[in-house]
């Protein structure tokens, strides 16, 4: 389908001869003044270009171009002005005004025509352009909007998946509610002191907040462990013992049915807690064994919280033991073995463990 | 379009090779065109600017016809209405309409020859 090409001068002769330039390449509409033009616009906004006569009754050139800019006409059709005199003055005004080109009289037909075919390309190409980048915007904000609400669903899910395992934990009466708490709180206490002297760990704000959030999920695989042994006043058997240490892998399976529905960043983190917060530093931990550095931070940081609250709190085999023996057992060695670098941040926190331990009942 | 004819337009004030490159080397559509002249009012509109002592409408005016003018090259004409149109376009409405008579000889030039060739429109 030809484009229409409006052509508006009161001068019957100059919009016929311009006219017949054009006709063959366009459909050619004409009017003769600023008022027809107008009306023919609103009528018709997707017309190609506009030729522009700039001095005709009832509405100026200068006027029309005004009265397209406040249709917001100017973004997408050409205004080529009709110039007779090629005052500069008017050419400024005109183009300051919106035109996009200018013809002088007396017409030379191979510049009419290429000013024209240019102009309109040039609108062509941009109102293209531009409507693909609106498109494109529109569909990235929508992206956007989608993944945020999954983003939100998947935090969501693992917050809910999360409650309801730690839940399981609690009503087994195998760890409180407040224990979870407390060792969450250590956690985060250890983590931001690890993070702030050594660096070598890498641990952004982050990735210790993950740490917190997983710590609850240490002892999960005590759900899997019978009450006889679980809930003995006293000491256990060797094999007791045994069976004991199986809720470091066991909860690794339970977490392993559950990992498919995390990230993969905090379904690790669980995993390293969950199996590895028995681990030693020298090597006689279980269940793996696991040497030194190899006992992934998160692990290390949660054994030494879940450590210190075991020997400050009572449990149904011990009294609770006072809170500067209990760091001075763990500090010496005597309950487990530590990095010296997780010993030294503890050293350093362990004021406010205190506070914590008092404040969290 | 003869030679006879070319020569006739040429002695009225028309550069008839510049004309005949702005109607795309087609004489039938600058003969055409011609014919419309003689129709075109943009030089009745000039004189009764004048007789009326209306400066806006005789700089308009002339502004048109020298538009016209130079389309078809009658370069006496488009000289004499853009001479006008300069003064009314100051503001002297004296000196342009004294221009105005220059255009008139021109104008009536032309349009005797486009008679005697078209005969009356």
């Amino acid at each position: 389908m030809k484009k229409t090409i409006l052509i508006a001068d009161d001068n019957a002769m100059n919009r016929e001869l311009l006219g017949a330039y054009l006709e063959g390449d366009y459909d050619i509409k004409m009017v003769e003044d600023g008022v027809q033009t107008i009306d023919y616009l609103k009528d018709n906004p997707d017309t190609l270009l506009l030729l522009l006569d700039l001095y005709m009754p009832n509405m100026t050139g200068f006027e029309v171009l005004e009265k397209i800019r406040e249709m917001g006409l100017d973004k997408t059709l050409p205004v080529i002005l009709i110039s007779g005199d090629g005052s500069v003055e008017a050419e400024e005004k005109g183009f300051d005004l919106g035109a996009t080109d200018f013809v002088h009289k007396p017409f030379e037909p191979a510049i009419v025509r290429k000013r024209v075919k240019n102009a309109a390309e040039l609108y062509a190409s941009r109102n293209y352009l531009e409507q693909k980048v609106t498109e494109q915007t529109e569909s990235i904000r929508k992206q956007n909007g989608i993944l945020r609400e999954q983003a939100r669903k998947l935090r969501e899910t693992n917050e809910k998946i999360i409650d309801v395992l730690g839940t399981t934990v609690e009503f087994r009466h195998m760890d409180s509610f407040e224990h979870i708490n407390r060792v969450e709180a250590f956690t985060k206490c250890l983590g931001e002191q690890i993070a702030k002297d050594y660096g070598e760990f890498k641990l952004s704000q982050e990735d210790i907040e993950r740490i917190v959030v997983a710590s609850s999920l240490h002892d999960i695989g005590k759900i899997a462990i019978s009450d006889s042994i679980l809930l003995k006043p006293g000491k256990l058997t060797k094999e007791e013992f045994d069976e004991m240490k199986t809720h470091t892998t066991r909860g690794c399976t339970i977490l392993d049915r559950v990992r498919g529905i995390w990230d993969d960043d905090f379904g690790k983190v669980c995993y390293d807690i969950c199996r590895h917060h028995h681990e030693r530093y020298d090597g006689k931990g279980y269940p793996d064994g696991l040497v030194g550095e190899d006992i992934p931070i998160a692990a290390q940081i949660v054994s030494v919280a879940d450590v210190y609250d075991a020997l400050v709190c009572k449990r149904v085999y011990k009294e609770a033991i006072p809170k500067d023996e209990a760091c001075r057992m763990i500090l010496e060695g005597e309950c487990g073995c530590f990095s010296p670098k997780l010993l030294d941040a503890f050293r350093k926190c362990k004021d406010e463990f205190a506070t914590l331990a008092e404040k969290i009942i | 379009m003869n030679e006879e004819i070319k020569t006739k337009l040429t002695e009225a004030g028309m550069n008839v090779d510049d004309a005949l490159e702005r109607f795309m080397n087609s004489e039938s559509m600058l003969e055409k065109f011609l014919k419309k002249f003689m129709a075109d009012p943009s030089y009745k509109s000039l004189i009764d600017a004048v007789n009326a002592n209306d400066n806006d409408a005789a700089f308009a005016a002339s502004h048109t016809l020298k538009g016209v003018a130079a389309n078809f090259s009658f370069e006496e004409l488009r000289a004499k209405s853009s001479d006008s149109c300069e003064e009314f376009r100051a503001g002297r409405f004296e000196s342009g309409a004294e221009i105005v008579k220059g255009v008139t000889a021109a104008y009536e030039k032309i349009i005797e020859t486009l008679t005697a060739i078209y005969g009356a429109e």
